[in-house]
């Protein structure tokens, strides 16, 4: 237990060093959900009739922005870069597994983020004069959480796939224009699902992306029936089995592949 | 000058074969290019779903400013984006150093040296988006308007390209800058939409403070004669300004560069 | 000498540096207040390098080696001095004054790594305005004296460090500089391939009477290559001049070297000299110059000698002597 709190330690200090860069991938992460608030409260000031109303807009594009923080992940660029190269054999030898390593580096710098975050919020807040719909029912946020728990797990096993395929692509940029795409339509971080229309938005329901970002904040804004929530907790549930089953087999069968090559 | 047309066109070259080195670059850029196209589309219909105009703009518009912000933004990844984002990259491992004993102006040199001739394509692809909505929207557009339109957008991609690089400049100071790819995002997304929708004072603060709004919202606000004519003058202005500015504050850096470090 | 073509006149490069305390506590407080220090990276240095002159600049890291280069190529401008190359002033970069000088410096790069490094010979030729026909004579010499014909046309990255090295060699000799600035050449390199470098720097000075400065901390390179050695320490010049004066004026002692046919106690090679190194069969002895022929006779008569060498001392050893000497001065 004692190197992972080292590890920690170090990763943080390390990040100390750029903090710079930090808080600019943090504004960067805000930047579509501020975008997104812009585009719908003009078009609920052109007069048009909206499921969601003015504070509720602002709430779901703050709770977008901080959930887009909390879920982030960007391992697989580094990971693609080390088996590239050849440095992954380290893994095989070291006694930290590569998704713990991973993990610990992604948290340590969440930490610096959420305070950068905090005052993007109280910029949005102040911006629309503190008209927001805070949601107060106590067991909409334990659901919240239960479901952002899982969405950051859905979101590291799926970056993390995303890196390990370079045992198989040499260039996953492909693959992560793609899933970043995919992401802009379907994960409600600058168009909220409900407001989709019916074809999209049935896939929606059924594609990873909408529980990595949108789905919590739905059930917090109490915005789902009961059924809903129900359906949409079972499809999470779906979706964090298949990446976790998916990393497992990536990873073995990778780690076969890229010993056959003698790293 | 002849030379300095002459080592952009060897550049131009060396770049190209670099970029076909992977061969799956051309095919990736094409897909791309086109997904992302299409997408943005869907974005504006289910915008303009709900309302016929939004502060003034009606879905045709916009759609042409989409596909003008497309042209604009890939252009910018032609010529320049790669070059200004290895900057950093430069400083921290020195090859900045050999760039600087090369009889050329290092600016230039910089600037162009990693263009990526075949984004072109996504250039293209803003063209069509332009030509679908003009035919939609059925209108006649003087010949004024469409120069006021090119020379702004012209001046847009020069406010671009000085905000860009001096941000990079930055580098030479604080030694390490990964976040120039992220700065470049940040500047560039709200770039898609007309800054007319961040409201009042964010918009004046984006045109004039920060001049954003004359890359791409001013210019074709001007082909529609939604805005008065000298505002391209303004345009104009602010792009000499900002080309100003990167080259005084690159030397300026430079200056600094090669007097602090060993 | 005729005029020289490269002049320094107490040359001084200070900079600061700041220091940081390790550990997390260290890092957040150094966001808050900096401590710095300033370092004398060049503290008064002159000298004149002539025409076709092939100087070697020795000294540990750090010593201030790089320092001077930079500033001779332009890349730094002093704290304060006189620099004058080819009757320029560095650290304005003139064009005319670039076209003639080439910088090599060991890790830095300049070839484009997914193509064949042809490609960055043509980018090159562009940059310093070379005419078609003398690249085309250079680049056919070049590839003559380093032997890379087959490999031309071969992506830089699918090339060993060596092959690399050759080539980061064409890029920057394509225009045939009067000046070669070469930092640390052969750092990182393998025994053959050191030999080879040394072998083609020596080769391209006679041939093309190019003034090459090099720096290295690697006492091969000053012993196969230089006549004129610059020795600089903490900024300061120690030493200017010919090898050999070197090794008379700081070497009083040479080194004699036994192979025994049996054991021998350690103790009695006390009455020889100074016993540097025994590994049976092998014992290095240093004795002072003028006792060498005393000494080897006596090793010859009581010791049982299978063989006996006598050498110099190291030039490391020299250098050491070099650099104690004037600290105790100072």
């Amino acid at each position: 237990m004692k190197k992972y709190w080292v590890y920690f330690k170090l990763n943080f200090q390390e990040m100390l060093e750029y903090r710079t860069d930090v808080i600019i991938w943090t504004l960067s992460g805000a930047i579509l959900p501020l975008i997104g608030l812009t585009i719908w409260l003009a078009v609920l000031g052109s007069g048009a009739k909206l499921a969601y109303s003015y504070p509720e807009l602002v709430t779901y594009f703050i709770l977008a922005m901080t959930v887009e923080i909390l879920v982030g992940a960007w391992g697989a660029w580094f990971i693609s870069e080390k088996i590239n190269n050849g440095d992954f054999s380290v893994y095989l030898i070291k006694p930290v597994s590569v998704l713990t390593e991973y993990f610990i580096q992604n948290m340590s710098e969440k930490i610096f983020k959420i305070f950068v975050i905090i005052f993007v919020i109280i910029g949005v807040v102040l911006a629309s004069q503190g008209k927001i719909a805070f949601p107060l029912n106590i067991l909409n946020w334990l659901l919240f959480f239960t479901s952002l728990l899982m969405s950051i797990l859905i979101a590291f096993l799926l970056d993390f796939i995303l890196g390990l395929s370079a045992f198989w692509f040499h260039e996953i940029d492909f693959f992560k224009n793609y899933i970043s795409l995919s992401n802009q339509l379907f994960s409600g971080k600058l168009i909220p699902v409900a407001f989709l229309p019916a074809t999209l938005f049935n896939l929606a329901v059924f594609l990873p992306f909408r529980y990595i970002i949108s789905f919590p904040i739905e059930v917090l804004l109490g915005k789902l029936s009961a059924e809903n929530v129900v359906l949409g907790f079972g499809i999470q549930f779906f979706w964090l089995t298949f990446f976790f089953l998916g990393y497992k087999l990536t990873y073995s069968k990778g780690i076969k592949l890229y010993q056959g090559f003698g790293g | 000058m002849k030379h300095y047309f002459k080592v952009f066109l060897a550049l131009l070259n060396i770049s190209a074969k670099n970029y076909l080195e992977k061969r799956w670059n051309v095919f990736g850029i094409i897909t791309n290019s086109t997904i992302s196209l299409i997408i943005m589309v869907i974005f504006v219909n289910v915008y303009f779903s709900f309302s016929k105009e939004i502060f003034g703009w009606t879905k045709y518009q916009v759609f042409l400013l989409t596909g003008i912000y497309r042209c604009v933004s890939s252009l910018f990844y032609v010529l320049f984006f790669r070059s200004i984002n290895w900057i950093p990259n430069y400083v921290q491992r020195g090859t900045l150093d050999i760039f600087l004993t090369k009889p050329i102006n290092s600016q230039f040199y910089i600037t162009f040296r990693l263009t990526r001739i075949f984004e072109l394509f996504s250039v293209l692809t803003g063209l069509v988006l332009v030509y679908y909505s003009l035919q939609k929207m059925d209108i006649m557009v003087s010949i004024i308007n469409w120069s006021f339109l090119i020379l702004g957008l012209l001046a847009g991609l020069l406010i671009l390209y000085g905000i860009y690089f001096s941000l990079s400049t930055l580098s030479i100071w604080i030694g390490r800058f990964s976040g120039i790819t992220d700065v470049f995002y940040i500047l560039r997304e709200p770039l898609a939409i007309p800054l007319d929708l961040f409201g009042k004072t964010t918009s004046f603060v984006l045109t004039f403070i920060i001049p954003l709004g004359f890359i791409i919202t001013v210019p074709v606000r001007l082909f529609f004669g939604m805005s008065p004519w000298y505002f391209l003058f303004f345009g104009v202005f602010f792009a000499s300004l900002a080309v100003w500015f990167s080259s005084w504050f690159w030397n300026f850096s430079l200056k600094h560069y090669t007097s602090a470090s060993s | 000498m005729e005029e020289p073509i490269i002049k320094v006149g107490d040359l001084k490069k200070y900079y600061k540096v700041h220091q940081k305390e390790p550990g997390l506590i260290g890092s957040v407080k150094s966001l808050f207040s900096r401590k710095y220090y300033d370092v004398k990276a060049v503290d008064g240095v002159s000298f004149e390098i002539g025409e076709g002159e092939l100087v070697g600049f020795i000294g540990p890291n750090g010593a201030g080696k790089t320092t001077t280069l930079k500033v001779l190529s332009g890349l730094l401008y002093p704290t304060s001095g006189k620099v004058q190359v080819l009757d320029f002033t560095p650290w304005e970069r003139k064009t005319a004054f670039q076209k003639q000088f080439s910088l090599v410096m060991g890790q830095k790069n300049q070839l484009w790594w997914d193509l064949p490094a042809m490609e960055s010979f043509i980018l090159n030729k562009e940059i310093y305005e070379v005419p078609d026909d003398q690249y085309k004579k250079t680049l056919d010499e070049l590839v003559e004296l380093l032997e890379v014909e087959d490999i031309l046309k071969i992506q830089v990255r699918k090339l060993s460090l060596g092959q690399r090295m050759k080539m980061e060699l064409i890029a920057a000799l394509i225009h045939s500089p009067k000046i070669l600035f070469l930092d640390e050449p052969t750092i990182g390199l393998d025994v053959v391939m050191q030999k080879k470098m040394r072998d083609f720097i020596r080769e391209y000075n006679k041939r093309f009477n190019a003034t090459i400065i090099l720096t290295s901390h690697y006492m091969d390179d000053v012993k196969e290559l230089c006549e004129r050695v610059i020795i600089i320490d903490h900024g300061k010049i120690l030493f200017d001049g010919k090898l050999e004066a070197i090794i008379k004026k700081f070497a009083d002692h040479k080194l004699l070297t036994v192979i025994l046919e049996r054991e021998v106690d350690a103790e009695k090679f006390r009455e020889i000299g100074k016993l540097e190194s025994y590994e049976f069969p092998r014992a290095v002895i240093s004795v002072k110059r003028s006792k060498v022929s005393e000494a080897a006779a006596k090793l010859l008569k009581d010791f049982p000698v299978d063989d006996l060498n006598i050498e110099e001392a190291q030039i490391e050893d020299i250098i050491r002597e070099v650099f104690t000497a004037e600290n105790v001065k100072s």
